[in-house]
């Protein structure tokens, strides 16, 4: 192909100079490069001869002949009833978030726009499902009577929870050492279980449970370091059909409990982006002295005393929410011959999480883990975890050959200084399985 | 008979199906302009006969709408990203109610729109305070009676939110758009007196009488120094404030306003200017549409004081700017990483200590990936056009023009001025490159008659604002009549190095008023561009300019 070589000429074609003295522009901008004025009267309104001739907005482009669209109406003839589907789904939480916006509004703001609302109604909904003991909802309405207080009721249906209600109240804060009383009643039945066995895992099976209970508390937090101490009464009941003659099955007992709890915490954020329901560093332990004692309608009076001491240590890996912590867990109870539900525990959504709720108990028990997690946005994280724990009759007959080795992941979300949900998946080297969901707190 | 508008509109017709428009054709394809002048002005002021309604949208709804509803319904929708509408034949946007095509010197910059803030010969009476929004609003009169309302700094960031409304508030103006008049001001608790009639109306509508005590409480919520205090002095925009600005489609009771926002080349353009001052705050609600005299429907910019990174700062989130509020790809990319990967927001962390400065950095910004914090449709839609057009009027903006700017922030630490200043000369100079790196940055055609042939001038901005360094920059030209036959063989010309290079010698066609297609294709170095193709005609003066048709 013949290729014409043009000649480049200055910027001025009417004076052509030589390129060599064309001033280069210096970076950063560009003062001299030609163009008209047009300063801050510019601002004015045009002039009404020049408006009234021009062309109204959607008419300046001067296409004569424009180039043909691409036709989608095929694609979006296909696509109508998808569309309006997803479309007609999205009106409900559309309207509920107008809704929202109503009530805001209606809400009186301080002089900063801020809401200072100390008192009102709150409603909460929790749903939980875990691989044994299956789903399980409830909803809570409460108020708010204050900054420290509340009372809130609450009632559970399916799964774990059965068929139960009780109310929950925070009892504001007292005194210059924030003295915190609480108080909480529960009641239920057809509260799902399960049993493997005392010491080793054995045979899993489902029982119910009745339950009511009432606990009075009282603390104090004073820096890092806060006190508890609770106090309370109750009756349980496991229903067995395989009428289990061991001690705690098919009988009812009334037992009163007290527990003094010693809390060392200085978990902290590192970082002001950090979500506060998201500690980055830190120390904690936990200790806690329980003293409990019942009758049983068939096996007689008991007595226990239980023993918790919980270290954990997180460290801060990188950019406050890449966190690594290290937890360790004892738990001990002294006494003969208790009902097996006296008995410390592992399994669940916190403890060995490839086992179900409780599923591993003795007299004894340790535990021991290590998570990591990694922040996906400001308010969500994963992490994933290895633990392992084993069960004995006396603190000296812990083994190596007993421990369960268990590792997992799992997602949360993060809401104010909690977490709304939190889905986690485990598997033990024994090739047990769980999977929990959890919606919601109450 | 097939004339030569109909043949080109089947070539149109086989070009889209080849493709519709690779980056590479040397066909110039169907386009053709009217023979005329480029619009400059549009008429978006016709009266209304009927005043519209106001309507203030709720936040909650507004964002499910943006965040979720609308992004569904594009997701199952075909062909829904369209290029802009309201564009002259040049790619320009003609002066309207919305956006105004200026120029201005360091000064005039420096005093902004307005006329230097309220009249301080009297004491402001004040007449009521804001109730709602997240910041504290007295609103005042001064001696003028014009309306004002006072805006405070954080207790905690003193000097971040009214300096950066201000600056921003400065460029924005100066790049074209309507805006509030905005200044900083210090005062005394004596320069405010309240009117008699002074009301606190909240906004359930319920109002009451505003006392002494209530102003007293509200000035004590106020930062100040020694008495001193600090404030944004926003006058209330002209005529009656209607609603914001709607991201998507059109406001069905102002008739002129016929393009529907998300296609409007001077919203989708603002991306750049947003991402350049970190404005990532981007709603309806920062944008205002007021009835103005001549009873037609103007529109505003307003409330920057959470840019310049003041938002991440004074809410300590800094991904501001680098990412959505909710990012699934972000989220996606730490959790198969195991968080190993470091976002860039992460590594924003070097911002020095300054009085008054928010997270504002120039290393780790990518106008690329800038985002605003929540969908808003026209800089989401923005495509390499609409940012060409920005990068035009943004790259104007000399050292000066910055400097100006941030003065009238009125930082008290020259150091933070200075750290602006050089801030955002930097971030400038990355908008720049990316913006003119992807599309063929030549603006200002320019057709000049000599003989029998033809001369075309260009600006090549990439070369105009320094971004060649010592690659050679090439133009390949090619010649096409109105029918899009080639009337020359292809040529190469040199680009001149100041940026504007003439091209003579070529050849113009002879029919439809000479209408002839210049097609420029630019390498650089290396690399190709795609091509632009200027239209030219023969007017009453001569052979002119009448259309640009970038690919």
């Amino acid at each position: 192909m013949s290729v014409l070589v043009i000649r480049t000429v200055a910027a001025d074609p009417e004076e052509v100079t030589p390129v060599s003295s064309v001033k280069t522009i210096a970076p950063g901008g560009s003062e001299d490069l030609p163009r008209p004025h047009r300063p801050a009267d510019a601002d004015a309104e045009p002039d009404p001869r020049r408006l009234a001739a021009a062309p109204p907005a959607d008419a300046a482009s001067g296409i004569a002949i424009a180039p043909p669209a691409a036709d989608h109406r095929l694609a979006n003839g296909l696509l109508a009833v998808p569309r309006t589907v997803a479309l007609l789904l999205l009106t409900g939480p559309r309207y509920a978030a107008g809704e929202i916006d109503d009530y805001l509004e209606g809400r009186s703001p301080d002089a900063r726009g801020r809401f200072v609302a100390q008192r009102g109604w709150r409603f909460g909904a929790v749903a939980e499902g875990e691989t044994q003991l299956g789903a399980s909802l409830a909803l809570r309405l409460g108020y708010k009577l204050g900054r420290q207080s509340a009372v809130d009721v609450y009632g559970g249906l399916l799964g774990a929870r059965g068929q139960s209600g009780g109310v929950r109240a925070a009892l504001g804060h007292y005194t210059s050492y924030r003295l915190q009383p609480s108080l909480s009643i529960d009641a239920g039945r057809k509260l799902e279980r399960v049993f493997s066995g005392i010491g080793e895992l054995g045979a899993r099976t489902q029982y119910l449970e009745r339950r009511v209970a009432a606990v009075a508390g009282l603390s104090s937090r004073l820096g890092s370091v806060e006190l508890v101490a609770t106090a309370g009464i109750g009756r349980t009941a496991a229903d067995d059909d395989d009428a289990s003659m061991l001690a705690g099955f098919n009988e009812t007992q009334r037992a009163q409990t007290a527990e003094v709890a010693l809390i060392y915490d200085r978990r902290r954020t590192t970082h002001p982006w950090v979500h506060e329901g998201a500690w980055s560093t830190g120390f904690y332990v936990r200790a806690a002295a329980a003293y409990t004692q019942g009758d049983a309608s068939r096996s007689g009076a008991f007595s226990t005393g239980r023993g918790t001491l919980e270290v954990r240590r997180l460290f801060d890996l990188f950019h406050g929410d890449r966190v690594l912590s290290i937890g360790i867990r004892g738990e001990a109870v002294s006494g003969d011959d208790l009902p097996f539900d006296r008995l410390p525990s592992l399994g669940g959504r916190d403890r060995l999480r490839a086992l179900a709720r409780d599923e591993l108990r003795d007299r004894t028990t340790s535990f021991a883990e290590l998570q990591y997690e990694w922040a996906l946005g400001a308010d969500s994280r994963a992490f994933l975890f290895v633990e392992t724990g084993a069960v004995a009759a006396q603190p000296d007959e812990l083994a190596a050959a007993d421990l369960h080795l268990g590792y997992g992941g799992g997602l949360r979300l993060l809401t104010g200084d909690s977490t709304s949900l939190r889905a986690q998946v485990a598997g033990s080297a024994d090739g047990h399985v769980g999977f929990y969901l959890q919606l919601g707190a109450l | 008979m097939i004339d030569g508008a109909r043949l080109a509109w089947i070539a149109g017709i086989v070009w889209c199906g080849l493709g519709c428009g690779g980056s590479i054709s040397h066909a110039p394809g169907p386009l053709r302009f009217h023979n005329q002048d480029p619009i400059t002005l549009v008429n978006d002021r016709v009266p209304l006969a009927k005043p519209p309604p106001s309507f203030d949208q709720g936040l909650v709804e507004y964002y499910f709408r943006g965040d979720v509803v609308e992004p569904t319904r594009r997701a199952l929708t075909v062909g829904d990203e369209r290029p802009a509408l309201n564009t002259n034949s040049l790619g320009g946007v003609p002066d309207s109610a919305w956006f105004t095509n200026r120029t201005v010197t360091p000064d005039e910059l420096r005093r902004g729109p307005g006329r230097g803030g309220p009249d301080r010969s009297k004491p402001w009476r004040v007449v009521g305070v804001k109730i709602g929004g997240m910041s504290l609003g007295i609103q005042f009169a001064d001696a003028r009676d014009e309306r004002y309302v006072l805006k405070f700094d954080e207790r905690e960031f003193p000097e971040t939110e009214t300096a950066a409304d201000v600056i921003v508030q400065r460029l924005t103006w100066a790049f074209g758009y309507n805006v509030p008049d905005n200044d900083v001001v210090t005062f005394r608790r004596e320069q405010l007196t309240l009117d008699p009639q002074a009301e606190l109306k909240n906004r359930d509508g319920s109002k009451r009488p505003m006392t002494q005590a209530d102003l007293d409480r509200y000035l004590d919520s106020a930062p100040n120094e020694k008495g001193t205090y600090r404030a944004l002095a926003s006058r209330l925009i002209d005529g009656k404030v209607i609603g914001g600005v709607e991201p998507e489609g059109v406001r069905a009771d102002d008739p002129n306003d016929r393009v529907p926002h998300e296609l409007r080349r001077d919203l989708r353009g603002q991306r750049l200017l947003w991402a350049w001052v970190n404005h990532p705050d981007l709603k309806s609600q920062n944008a205002l549409a007021s009835l103005v005299e001549g009873n037609y429907v103007k529109w505003y910019m307003l409330d920057f004081g959470d840019s310049l990174g003041v938002i991440a700062r004074a809410t300590r989130v800094p991904r501001f700017g680098y990412r959505k509020i909710y990012s699934p790809w972000s989220a996606l990319v730490s959790f198969a990483s195991l968080g190993m990967y470091v976002h860039p927001w992460e590594r924003t962390a070097r911002r020095p200590a300054l009085r008054g400065l928010g997270e504002l950095e120039s290393e780790e910004f990518d106008p690329e990936t800038w985002t605003p914090n929540h969908a808003w449709r026209p800089v989401d839609l923005a495509d390499r056009f609409d940012q060409l057009w920005a990068a035009e009027i943004l790259l104007r903006f000399t050292p000066a023009h910055i400097r100006a700017a941030v003065e009238a922030g009125q930082y008290t630490d020259a150091l933070t001025t200075e750290y602006v200043v050089k801030t955002l000369i930097e971030r400038q100079r990355k908008v720049g490159r990316w913006a003119l790196a992807r599309v063929a940055p030549l603006v200002r055609p320019e057709v000049r008659e000599r003989g029998e042939t033809l001369a075309l001038c260009f600006d090549d901005l990439w070369l105009r604002h320094g971004f060649g360094g010592a690659t050679p920059t090439r133009y390949e030209i090619d010649t096409y009549d109105h029918d899009g036959r080639a009337i020359a063989k292809p040529a190469r010309a040199e680009a001149a190095a100041a940026g504007r290079t003439c091209v003579s010698g070529i050849r113009a066609g002879a029919a439809h008023d000479g209408y002839t297609i210049v097609r420029i294709a630019t390498r650089r170095g290396d690399d190709r561009l795609p091509p632009m193709f200027v239209h030219l005609a023969r007017g009453p003066r001569g052979l002119r300019v009448i259309g640009v048709d970038r690919r």
